[in-house]
């Protein structure tokens, strides 16, 4: 029998010695939870079932849902995508209606005033634009809370207080939204037909309504641009209030990935559309001379109405005078 | 001039606060919807509460 010489003999039992000490750590004893262990099964489970469900007693099975892996992606729109999209889209937008007023001025400022005035809209039309104004300012500062308000408010107010502002912002923006809803569908219904496309919408797109080209192009009672901020409004508007209601009615109609997914729908239609009524602000206020007043008392000057809507006049003359031939004698009407 | 403008906020605002009192009787809010009246632990030796939960020594205890 071989012994092993003294000097190789203490480096393996120093190996030995070590190992033991080290057991404790490394073993668990019975009874004890893995944690370790059951991640791995719940990674793989996450894995295979794209979801990890519980059961529950609950009378809402939505609340058995424990892990989503779509949420990770929904925070990253929320938190990066959003807030940057936005931001560029708004301030761009903005930078390019500051530098258009500053190369090209007031639109229609050359336009002599007649001193008559023609009814441009009547007060149905005005109130409900109003009112569909008014709801489509609460829902938009109310909504950019959403994105920008933690960046922008938070720091202000303090947490405590942008949470109660944020409160009531949601109660708004949920409230508001119904009379919008109600506004497009009016809008619709009044303006629908004057904004089907013509014969003028062409000639008036190929000169930007008078930018590019020689003198102002024909247009009816709405021109090309009015007819694509109209399709705008209804279309995002129509679109913004199927994305909310599905929002405004949690998984009623959608689980939460669909919710998810139809936020991201609501926020970046809110966003184009913001851009969109910036443009329609610009235009109705200091972007073209006279185009207040017909949102705002109603009138306009004939002048104005004759360079912009020439055809729009020209019909309703030819109606009004159709209206005034003389009427049969009141002996005969009762024949 | 005014006239439109200010019957159109009003009106926003009216339909609003209407919104405002009916909505809520149509939607059930989170507290209830996402609560019960009562709830069943099963497995309980794998909850926090583990084995030797008796209520009548929780009593005792606090």
């Amino acid at each position: 029998m071989r012994i092993a010489p003294r000097g190789r003999l203490f480096p393996i039992l120093g190996m030995l010695i070590l190992l033991f000490l080290a057991l404790p750590v490394t073993a668990q004893p019975s009874g004890q939870v893995n944690p370790t262990a059951a991640a791995q099964q719940e990674r793989q489970l996450l894995q295979e079932m794209q979801k990890l469900e519980g059961r529950i007693t609950l009378p809402q099975r939505q609340a058995a849902v424990l892990e989503q892996p779509q949420g990770r992606q929904y925070q990253d729109v929320h938190e990066r995508l959003l807030p940057w999209s936005g931001a560029i889209i708004i301030l761009s937008l903005i930078a390019v209606l500051a530098a258009f007023y500053l190369v090209k001025g007031r639109l229609g400022r050359d336009v002599k005033d007649s001193g008559r005035k023609i009814e441009r809209f009547n007060f149905l039309e005005r109130a409900n634009h109003w009112m569909t104004a008014t709801c489509f300012i609460v829902l938009a500062l109310t909504g950019l809370n959403y994105i920008f308000g933690k960046r922008l408010i938070m720091s202000l107010v303090g947490p405590d207080g942008f949470a109660t502002w944020s409160q009531w912002a949601k109660y708004a923006h949920n409230f508001f939204s119904w009379p919008f809803m109600v506004g497009i569908l009016v809008m619709i219904l009044l303006w629908l037909r004057d904004n089907l496309p013509n014969r003028y919408d062409w000639e008036w797109l190929k000169s930007g309504g008078g930018i590019f080209g020689r003198g102002n192009p024909d247009a009816a009672r709405f021109n090309a641009g009015q007819k694509l901020f109209f399709w705008a409004v209804v279309l995002g508007g129509i679109w913004l209030s199927a994305t909310g209601l599905l929002l405004l009615f949690p998984f009623v109609w959608v689980d939460i990935n669909g919710m998810q997914v139809a936020q991201y729908m609501h926020a970046g239609m809110g966003i184009l559309l913001i851009a969109v009524i910036l443009s329609h602000i610009y235009i109705g206020t200091i972007g073209m001379k006279g185009a207040y007043d017909a949102m705002g008392d109603g009138k306009v000057d004939l002048a104005w109405a004759q360079h912009h809507h020439r055809i729009w006049v020209d019909e309703r003359r030819s109606r009004q005078t159709d209206s005034e031939q003389p009427a049969r004698p009141a002996s005969q009407a009762g024949e | 001039m005014m006239r439109a403008i200010l019957t159109g906020s009003a009106i926003a605002i009216l339909l609003a606060v209407a919104v405002g009192l009916t909505l809520p009787s149509a939607r059930e809010p989170a507290y209830r919807a996402f609560s019960a009246s009562s709830v069943r632990v099963d497995e309980p030796g794998e909850n926090l509460v583990g084995h030797s939960w008796e209520t009548s020594r929780l009593r005792r205890e606090f």
